[in-house]
């Protein structure tokens, strides 16, 4: 467990180093508070511009986020650090999870500074901000887990630029697979409650709960998958 | 295969068996938060279609704002892109009412389509605007459409109008509206009638609907308008007092009259004459100068001031006749 979380810790405090990285949470906001001035433009829908744009900065940083995954794995991978750490008494599983962890927790805490800021600025705008809208920015937070085990499935076998690649259309269509009928496999669509949060509907605790244990479960599934493959792939 | 192989199998289908039943009950739930959901386009935009439509919306205005006349073609332009902003965010009030209001004048049928997608959204389904603003184009169709069937387009416009006052929070001033294009209905079906007899007979019946059915007037959510406001009391005593004076012959409108002067205006008192109201200690009607009933004066002939009523006169102490059914009330 102490090997997980070292790895875990590890790309934290790489990834978290980074100053761009703050740099770019800043920009996020002031571009949601810049959305407050659209009132004129948007005939007075200017609360609908400046939730859509934070629900959807929060996802871009999501998504961004764990596709950094896709540069970090293979990277290591090539350059034997991976070796090096593998040569351990540490498990293939155990760095994939470990991976997965940080990589979990950095999306995690992006997302939330983005979202705090966000319902600053909305409280200063258009006052306290409903239940909902917190919930569906849970939710999308919540959508780290199941990206980045996307991001690492396929950064377990592939290069940088093509594991980057697939990735990002894998993560973009897992929000519209909704749309295939029956298709209840993967479903990145069930965090995005930003419509129903927006016109007030309301969201159950039981639900974010629901999606939470969806995110795990995808998480799992991908992992098992992740490490079925790393395993047999000659370092 | 190798025993953590083996685990690692059997994790993956308990975890992908669990999650299926998970995301098929998310599914559920989310039709039931939002039964808009399943009208949002299928098109691939990962979870930013609300925010396209916000950036459409916006090009959409600025497009509005370089029409100097509405034709035909630009007309075409507007509808399609209304649909499109609307296909992303079906929720979208600001889209039907502003295309609407743009197609109405040269496109009425597409500004109707568009406030009809409108009232089967669950965002936008009890929001009486959509229906009464549907109501008018018709409405305006009569006047300005010389083609188009009167008859059909009023009725239309009634049916509408009839679905907006079942909404929650409908202004009253729209009754007045339905009354009037209803009363049209009927003289357009029946060219002999009087307008203003017909309008008085629509209000009676309104009214008495009203009373009985609980679909009517919610003021706001649970909340019944079953009582007769001012505005509505007004309305229709300027109407008495017109048919009075412009077709005092009419037995119908005589009748209707004489029927709701007895009902909803019970608690006033209005001149025999010409159906104006008097205040208590009036002697003569200030309209049409006929002597009226006076009522509210003290009974002592040498007091004979407006009493403010109770059991004394407040100017000289003589006792008043409370009637009869005051006393039982």
């Amino acid at each position: 467990m102490d090997e997980i979380f070292a790895i875990a810790s590890s790309l934290w405090k790489r990834l978290l180093g980074v100053k761009v990285v703050y740099f770019l949470t800043a920009c996020a906001i002031t571009l949601i508070a810049i959305t407050n001035l659209y009132d004129v433009l948007m005939i007075g829908e200017n609360r609908a511009l400046m939730v859509d744009t934070g629900m959807m900065l929060v996802t871009a940083a999501a998504m961004l986020t764990v596709i950094s995954l896709a540069f970090d794995i293979p990277k290591e991978l090539q350059s034997g650090v991976a070796s090096v750490l593998l040569a351990k008494p540490l498990g293939r599983t155990h760095y994939l999870i470990g991976k997965l962890m940080g990589i979990s927790w950095v999306g995690i805490f992006i997302t939330g500074l983005i979202s705090i800021g966000f319902l600053v600025i909305y409280s200063i705008s258009h006052g306290t901000p409903g239940q909902e809208l917190v919930k569906a920015l849970v939710l999308i937070c919540l959508s780290v887990i199941p990206m980045a085990s996307v991001v690492l499935l396929f950064s377990s076998f592939l290069n940088e630029a093509v594991a980057a690649t697939i990735s990002t259309v894998a993560i973009w269509l897992g929000y519209s697979l909704f749309a295939l009928k029956g298709f209840t496999l993967y479903d990145l669509s069930v965090f995005n409650m930003g419509a129903e949060a927006f016109y007030g509907y309301e969201i159950s605790t039981f639900f974010v709960v629901k999606a939470a244990f969806s995110a795990l479960l995808t998480a799992v599934s991908f992992l098992c998958l992740t490490s079925f493959i790393f395993n047999k792939r000659d370092l | 295969m190798s025993k953590s192989n083996i685990i690692k199998i059997l994790i993956f289908i308990l975890a992908v068996g669990l999650n299926v039943k998970t995301i098929q009950s998310i599914h559920n739930d989310q039709k039931a938060i939002n039964s808009d959901r399943e009208l949002v386009t299928k098109m691939p935009m990962a979870s930013f279609h609300k925010f396209w439509a916000d950036v459409k919306w916006m090009l959409y205005i600025q497009y509005m704002g370089s029409i100097d006349l509405t034709t035909d073609k630009n007309s075409k332009d507007l509808f399609e892109e209304a649909k499109s902003i609307l296909d992303l965010d079906p929720g979208f009030y600001k889209v039907y009412e502003i295309s609407a209001l743009m197609l109405s004048a040269k496109t009425p049928d597409y500004a109707v389509e568009l406030l009809e997608r409108g009232q089967k959204t669950q965002e936008n389904k009890d929001d009486w605007r959509l229906y009464q603003l549907a109501g008018n184009i018709r409405h305006q169709e009569t006047f300005f459409n010389k083609k188009a069937n009167r008859l059909d387009k009023i009725q239309d416009a009634i049916g509408y109008y009839r679905q907006a006052l079942t909404k929650p929070g409908v202004m009253p001033v729209l009754e007045k509206t339905y009354i009037k294009i209803k009363a049209q209905e009927r003289y357009e079906q029946d060219k002999n009638l009087n307008l203003l007899v017909a309008e008085l007979q629509e209000w009676d019946k309104y009214i008495n609907e009203k009373a009985l059915s609980p679909e009517y007037g919610m003021e706001a959510e649970g909340d019944m308008m079953l009582s007769v406001d001012e505005d509505t009391k007004s309305n229709i005593l300027n109407l008495i007092q017109r048919i009075k004076r412009e077709v005092p012959e009419d037995l119908t409108g005589k009748n209707t009259s004489q029927k709701l002067l007895k009902s909803i205006f019970r608690d006033i008192k209005t001149c025999g004459t010409c159906y104006v109201e008097y205040r208590a200690g009036d002697k003569f009607c200030s309209n049409c100068s006929n002597p009226v009933k006076t009522f509210g004066t003290c009974p002592n002939a040498q007091c004979g001031k407006v009493h403010s009523g109770g059991k004394f006169c407040q100017h000289c102490g003589t006792g008043l006749k409370v009637s009869k059914a005051r006393k039982k009330r």
